[in-house]
């Protein structure tokens, strides 16, 4: 079975361009707009690990994952963070919140499932 | 103000100097030829004539100075208030200008993040036409397309895929840009605050409270900070694309 990634960010052609490489690896995924979109979503839905961008509108990505670091359900859930924010004090605050990885954008489809691979495992 | 001291009653005194004189001629007069009608008439006259003239060239003198202070007065406060009509219209039109360019720029994101969007689509498409000619292209059989032809069209097939990952990659401009023009809508809002919160104040606003040099090096800080990832796209290193906590 199939395991499921939820793609959170702002920008619809970010999250198209997010879902053809994971397509391509073989997962079914979940897309949301923002945090807070994102957090209705989780709410009913299986999701293995979620890739979430850090400037978005409503809920940033910073306090998305600690939002989701307080769901008993989601609380050992992987979080990568893919952002173009470069600002190191909110690398750190993401690492703080519970993130695992944080992959910078413009990505290659190999250096996101590499992260995926290594947070998530077999 | 100097001006308006000088037309001061107690300047007038300072007017009367010329009597003096008048008063040590008469002194002298009686003292040399003795106290008679007509050295007391002419010192007298004398004195009057000096009281008389003295007041006609104060009277003169103040009006003049009244005059000049008048006009002074009247040029400097026409400046002043032209200067504080200018900056009453120099805040409005910063708190006008700013939501009319703050809605362009997002109608621009809007606008730009659409056209992004087909066109990954798009690419996304042929992407996919692309995998299934790859596919076909390993699972036919065929003898009269030979197997030469089949493994060209194959290699051929990959290299049209690359092509389009790397379009797709490229692509992701769109976020960046958006990322910078989310700071420039930011920077708007952030001067349209400092000009509302100095209106405020009326007629007690002064140049410091719009504390320039830190704006303008707050704004050139995270315009770096944001234009950094940039400069190093063109030497990536995959080091700093990924980060493991």
């Amino acid at each position: 079975m199939a395991k499921t990634i939820m793609i959170v960010d702002d920008s619809a052609s970010m999250r198209q361009v997010i879902s053809i490489a994971l397509r391509d690896a073989g997962y079914d995924l979940v897309e949301a707009s923002d945090g807070k979109d994102a957090l209705k979503k989780l709410d009913g839905t299986r999701v293995h690990l979620i890739i979430s961008d850090i400037n978005m509108p409503n809920m940033d990505g910073i306090t998305f994952v600690r939002e989701v670091k307080q769901l008993a359900k989601y609380k050992f859930t992987p979080i990568i963070m893919l952002t173009t924010e470069v600002n190191q004090a909110k690398k750190e605050a993401a690492k703080e919140a519970g993130a695992k990885a944080w992959v910078n954008k413009p990505f290659q489809p190999k250096t996101l499932l590499e992260a995926i691979s290594k947070v998530m495992g077999p | 103000m100097r001006a308006n001291n000088n037309t001061e009653p107690g300047n007038f005194m300072f007017a009367l100097l010329p009597i003096f004189p008048s008063l040590f001629f008469g002194f002298v007069l009686i003292w040399q030829q003795g106290i008679g009608a007509t050295n007391v008439s002419l010192v007298a006259l004398t004195v009057i004539f000096s009281v008389v003239s003295s007041y006609f060239v104060w009277v003169w003198h103040t009006d003049h100075l009244e005059k000049q202070s008048g006009n002074l007065l009247r040029k400097h406060s026409e400046g002043l208030k032209m200067l504080m009509s200018y900056t009453v219209e120099l805040e409005r039109l910063v708190m006008a200008v700013e939501p009319m360019l703050v809605e362009q720029i997002t109608t621009a994101k809007e606008l730009t993040e659409q056209e992004i969007s087909v066109l990954v689509q798009r690419f996304s498409v042929m992407r996919d036409e692309i995998n299934q000619i790859t596919e076909s292209a390993t699972q036919t059989d065929d003898e009269k397309l030979g197997a030469d032809n089949l493994e060209n069209m194959r290699v051929n097939a990959v290299k049209i895929r690359n092509e389009i990952d790397f379009v797709l990659e490229a692509l992701q401009f769109q976020d960046r840009v958006s990322q910078i023009l989310a700071l420039v809508q930011e920077n708007l809002s952030n001067l349209r605050g400092a000009v509302e919160t100095i209106q405020q104040q009326g007629s007690e606003r002064h140049q410091k409270m719009l504390k320039v040099e830190e704006t303008i090096a707050n704004i050139q800080t995270r315009f770096d900070t944001v234009n950094y990832i940039n400069s190093r796209t063109g030497d990536k290193q995959a080091a700093d694309d990924l980060t493991f906590f």
